[in-house]
């Protein structure tokens, strides 16, 4: 199965994006429509399990929003959605937690990927290569 | 692209190839098995169902490695739990290429059990000591130079000495590693040694062909004995697929120990006795992560120069493990600022696991639509070892130091203190509420003296398929407690040595 995206997933996804992005003051980096683009672009390469429990949690989303706050999770303030998130990813149903577990690694594992991330946690690893490289070859 | 190994960009039409013997998949098992039958002078052909990367491939991005070198883009689950996160190499040289190159030789309290147990009179130091030479030799293993090491990972090290745990030097299949310490997306260096940079260039050169993005879907046998495979080559790119067949009279599985069995079930071949898919092993890892007030640097080390073996009697082995941030990132329950002001404090990390040996097992079944289905329960004995392993290994990071340790476990996130280590146990941490992770699948057509017990008999041949090999880890018939790289090419070597000696006997039939 190789179902990307449809446009309302993308929205909630976005949404939750926009709660679970890191950033605060020293950073504050505007990415989550290229971090759900990647992840949408990513989608076929997961398992198919994966693939049907992230559009099933996205759907999920958008269902207990309407339950909980009637209102649709795109929509939601930002002090609900945070609290939503929240009780997601703390809940102590499993499947609540492992599916808010696969949607916020999706996202972090974008988010620290990117080049600017990378180089505001002094991870500098092209850097690091060209050193250790640089350095005479000494036998093991 | 290495000349010789050809892609599915090149294939435009249905493919029929002939061979003398079919490898099926170019990791550890597969590459090793190529090489040694390849250089003996048989007609070898080698299938595997990723691509071809070189180290000017490897970006050292995790986004973009993992699609390209992990299978299911490093997400596969084993189910059960909890569920386990099982990652594995989907590409020329399979899992060696983003492995940690740890070459350790089988133990010998393994081999004994091996031989009491399963009939593997072969098994002992004395005649596998050539092979684990040869493998040593191929992989260039050696231990690494100080200068490679980390300041957090000798932080960790002197640690464990000073309460009194036996720290050993890592074995490591490497050339003058210097720690760039990317081994989980491909040495950009070529200092790992690997499958691909090693065995794959030596089959090649004594003749071997390599079809890439190549699919076995079926093993073809006449009366049970096999003589071909069908599948199909897929450009990935374009989506353009071609079929495949390949005629041969002997026939290596080496696809790994998910891959292997469901090839065999789908085959319906070699399961007279139910043992396909079963007895699955997996070496359960979880990991800590600790919080310093100094730099640790981790990422400025080779991404793991010892392990504590103090404890391997007692069935887990300790280790660090550095990792790019992106993959560290996942195992932190914050999100949004609290996230990010955590990982602030990258250099001051140092990610630590523990690898447990298999107290029980699990099993593989091949589904319809492709699916693969692993199961694993994790069993009280191994619960109590993860207990008393993570309190041993967080008070290590404590002892060294740090101002707080990360645990896997969703509601014990972290402990600050030695008083809290009494909490790592079933008051606060539940079965299905560890984050347990593995790169090690094994077992599931195993080798043994009794064809009621084994898929395989010592000669790695199927006790119920004349002509059909497996040539991967699949064949351990327990668990060996350390990374078993070094013991799949040894048996697979052994196994190819067995084939080259008895060529006539299998090609005339």
């Amino acid at each position: 199965m190789k179902i990307r995206f449809f446009t309302f997933e993308k929205q909630t996804y976005l949404k939750f994006c926009q709660v679970v992005l890191p950033r605060n003051e020293r950073l504050n980096l505007a990415i989550e429509d290229e971090i759900v683009e990647k992840i949408n672009h990513m989608l076929p390469n997961l398992p198919i399990l994966i693939q049907l429990g992230i559009h099933f949690a996205l759907a999920l989303l958008e269902i207990g929003s309407l339950a909980k706050y009637r209102c649709r999770f795109k929509n939601l303030g930002q002090e609900n959605s945070h609290i939503y998130i929240y009780q997601w990813i703390h809940s102590s149903f499993p499947l609540l937690r492992d599916l808010s577990k696969i949607l916020n690694g999706l996202v972090l594992v974008h988010f620290y990927d990117d080049p600017r991330v990378m180089q505001h946690l002094g991870y500098s690893i092209n850097d690091h290569i060209q050193h250790v490289n640089s350095l005479p070859e000494i036998k093991s | 692209m290495n000349s010789g190994i050809i892609s599915a960009k090149e294939i435009k039409s249905d493919q029929h190839l002939t061979c003398e013997v079919l490898v099926i998949g170019s990791g550890s098992g597969g590459g090793a098995a190529a090489a040694r039958l390849a250089e003996g002078g048989m007609d070898t052909l080698l299938l595997e169902e990723g691509s071809y990367y070189d180290q000017s491939d490897f970006t050292r991005k995790l986004t973009e490695m993992t699609p390209k070198i992990y299978r299911d883009a490093g997400f596969s689950l084993i189910y059960g739990n909890p569920c386990i996160v099982f990652q594995e190499g989907k590409c020329i040289g399979g899992s060696t290429v983003m492995n940690g190159g740890m070459a350790w030789h089988t133990p010998e309290r393994i081999m004994k059990v091996w031989r009491e147990e399963h009939g593997i009179a072969f098994m002992t130091p004395e005649t596998m000591r050539p092979y684990f030479e040869y493998i040593d030799q191929s992989l260039h293993v050696a231990q690494q130079s100080e200068d490679s090491i980390s300041h957090g990972e000798k932080v960790f090290k002197r640690s464990a000495e000073s309460l009194g745990y036996e720290v050993t030097k890592n074995f490591r299949s490497q050339n003058n590693c210097r720690g760039s310490n990317v081994c989980i997306l491909g040495c950009p260096d070529n200092r790992k040694q690997t499958v691909q940079n090693t065995y794959i260039p030596r089959a090649l050169q004594a003749g071997a062909r390599i079809y890439t993005e190549s699919k076995v879907q079926k093993i073809l046998a006449d009366n049970r004995r096999v003589k071909g495979v069908s599948g199909i080559i897929k450009n990935r790119e374009s989506g353009k697929k071609f079929k495949l067949r390949v005629d041969a009279k002997i026939i290596c599985v080496a696809a790994g120990a998910l891959q292997t069995p469901a090839l065999l079930q789908r085959s319906k071949l070699a399961n007279g006795n139910g043992r396909v898919g079963k007895n699955f092993l997996c070496h359960p890892n979880v990991k800590a992560v600790g919080l310093y007030d100094e730099p640790m640097n981790q990422w400025k080390g080779v991404h793991q120069a010892h392990q504590i073996h103090h404890f391997i009697e007692e069935g887990f082995i300790m280790s660090p493990g550095g990792v790019p941030p992106a993959a560290i990132a996942p195992g932190f329950p914050q999100f949004g600022s609290e996230h990010l002001n955590l990982m602030e404090q990258y250099d001051r990390m140092l990610s630590t696991a523990v690898m447990l040996d298999d107290t029980t097992s699990g099993w593989v079944k091949a589904l319809p639509f492709d699916i693969v289905w692993p199961y694993y329960q994790i069993d009280s004995v191994m619960l109590d070892r993860i207990y008393k392993s993570m309190r041993l290994l967080a008070g290590i990071h404590l002892n060294a130091g740090a101002r707080k340790v990360f645990l896997p476990f969703a509601h014990l996130p972290e402990v600050k203190n030695r008083d809290e280590l009494a909490k790592i146990g079933p008051d606060y941490v539940k079965k299905g509420e560890i984050e347990i992770f593995t790169v090690h699948a094994m077992g599931t057509c195993a080798m043994g003296g009794d064809p009621k017990r084994h898929v395989v008999q010592l000669t790695g041949e199927a006790w119920e398929v004349p002509g059909l090999f497996i040539n991967d880890a699949s064949l351990l018939p327990t668990s060996i407690g350390v990374n078993p790289q070094v013991t799949i090419q040894a048996l697979s070597t052994r196994i190819a040595d067995h084939i080259l000696e008895n060529r006539k006997h299998y090609l005339d039939k």
